[in-house]
């Protein structure tokens, strides 16, 4: 009886032994996964929450640290496929670009953005230079799906919850003990961006011994942030009949009244200054490249309103109006540009920017 | 083949079963990524 009692207590322990090392070796795993991502973040310029770019603000190896020299650039998908970030590397060398862009992105979500980075991250995170890429849908705050930015910081952000009510809406901070519910959530969904960065690290390795995978597309294109649309003859005729169906999204940005919404722009706009003013931080604000089929479709008036209201809101910041700047062909979709699209705007940015903190430095220099 | 050494390889092998299932979970996100 004894002997039977002995063994079922070894066979106990032994069982709890091996949970425990399950249990070792699923955070361990998770530590160096984890570690592996932030050192591809970090090091190797990765992109690792690709599809999911509202997640970026959550993971602090893209910010803590990061913002000297760095123009960071917001606005929506737009602004991702425009402004891309290799050739603006290229264009302007004073800067490290960071893309913050995000889908469905609105005026209003990259003032959130900024207030998370300043609140959780600190001084360190505060970019040398911002570079806002704005069209009328992003100055309209229009959204055809709820901000995954405002549901994220609920549920993902181990810093703040999101107070709706006021606009842009407020953070406010979470406790230690509120922080560990959305951390779990988030690990969650770690296994993306884990295997982003092996293939990161892993093609950045091959491309040390092979050189001619760093000039293939393919190789890179998993973590880095644009999404390069390529297209030979640019948008069908399918797309012109989308923009001018009635009851979609384009029929509310084309039948927008600025003039309705003009102290909201203002104001929002004015916070942009203001945070850059508080921290010395340049702005460059680009009005991006429209599809001319788009273009016709504006109830009269209507978008120069739009860009009347911004460029007085913007005061003396310096801005560049694009929105002619790209031909049909150039376009992939109803407002994307193809890559080939986007690195001609990335240039035409990356020089404006270069030519304004030439002016800039030299009136510092002549003071 | 020593007990100690068959215990090392079951619990290795739990190690790399336990990487494999990290890196290949399908991860369910809240927003659905609409091509763009």
């Amino acid at each position: 009886m004894t002997s039977f009692t002995r063994a079922s207590s070894r066979a106990a322990a032994f069982k709890a032994a091996l949970l425990g090392f399950a249990a070792l070796i699923f955070a361990g795993a998770h530590l160096t996964l984890d570690a592996a991502s932030s050192f591809a973040e970090r090091h190797l310029d990765a992109y690792l929450w690709k599809d999911q770019d509202y997640l970026r603000v959550f993971t602090p190896t893209y910010h803590v640290g990061r913002g000297a020299g760095r123009l960071w650039i917001y606005g929506s998908s737009e602004a991702r496929e425009n402004l891309l970030t290799e050739v603006l590397s290229r264009e302007v060398r004073s800067l490290k670009p960071y893309q913050n862009s995000q889908s469905s992105g609105t005026l209003e979500d990259g003032l959130v953005v900024l207030h998370y980075l300043e609140g959780a991250y600190g001084r360190s995170a505060i970019p040398e230079a911002i570079v806002l890429g704005i069209s009328t849908r992003f100055v309209a705050d229009y959204r055809t799906i709820p901000s995954p930015l405002w549901s994220g910081i609920n549920k993902y952000s181990p810093h703040f919850r999101l107070l709706l009510g006021s606009h842009p809406p407020e953070l406010t901070p979470r406790s230690m003990a509120e922080s560990i519910r959305p951390r779990m959530e988030l690990l969650k969904l770690q296994p993306d961006r884990y295997r982003r960065a092996l293939v990161a690290i892993g093609m950045q390795m091959a491309g040390r011994h092979v050189p001619w995978l760093a000039s293939k597309r393919w190789s890179w294109e998993a973590y880095s942030p644009a999404r390069y649309l390529t297209s030979v003859d640019g948008p069908g005729p399918d797309v012109r009949e989308w923009l001018a169906t009635p009851g979609n999204q384009w029929a509310l940005v084309h039948g927008w009244d600025p003039d309705l919404d003009r102290d909201r722009v203002t104001r929002e706009l004015r916070m942009y200054r203001e945070f850059a003013r508080r921290y010395g931080t340049e702005l460059y604000v680009v009005n991006l490249p429209e599809l001319s089929w788009n273009r016709e479709l504006y109830l009269p008036g209507r978008y120069e309103a739009y860009l009347r209201i911004v460029k007085e809101g913007l005061g003396d910041t310096p801005f560049l109006d694009l929105r002619t700047y790209l031909p049909d062909r150039l376009f992939y979709d109803d407002c994307h540009p193809t890559w080939e699209g986007g690195t001609l705007v990335a240039r035409e940015v990356g020089a404006f920017i270069e030519s304004r903190r030439r002016v800039t430095q030299a009136a510092r220099n002549t003071r | 083949m020593s007990s100690r050494y068959r215990v090392a390889l079951k619990l290795t092998w739990m190690a790399i079963l336990i990487v494999v299932l990290i890196l290949f979970t399908r991860v369910r996100h809240d927003f659905v990524y609409q091509g763009f």
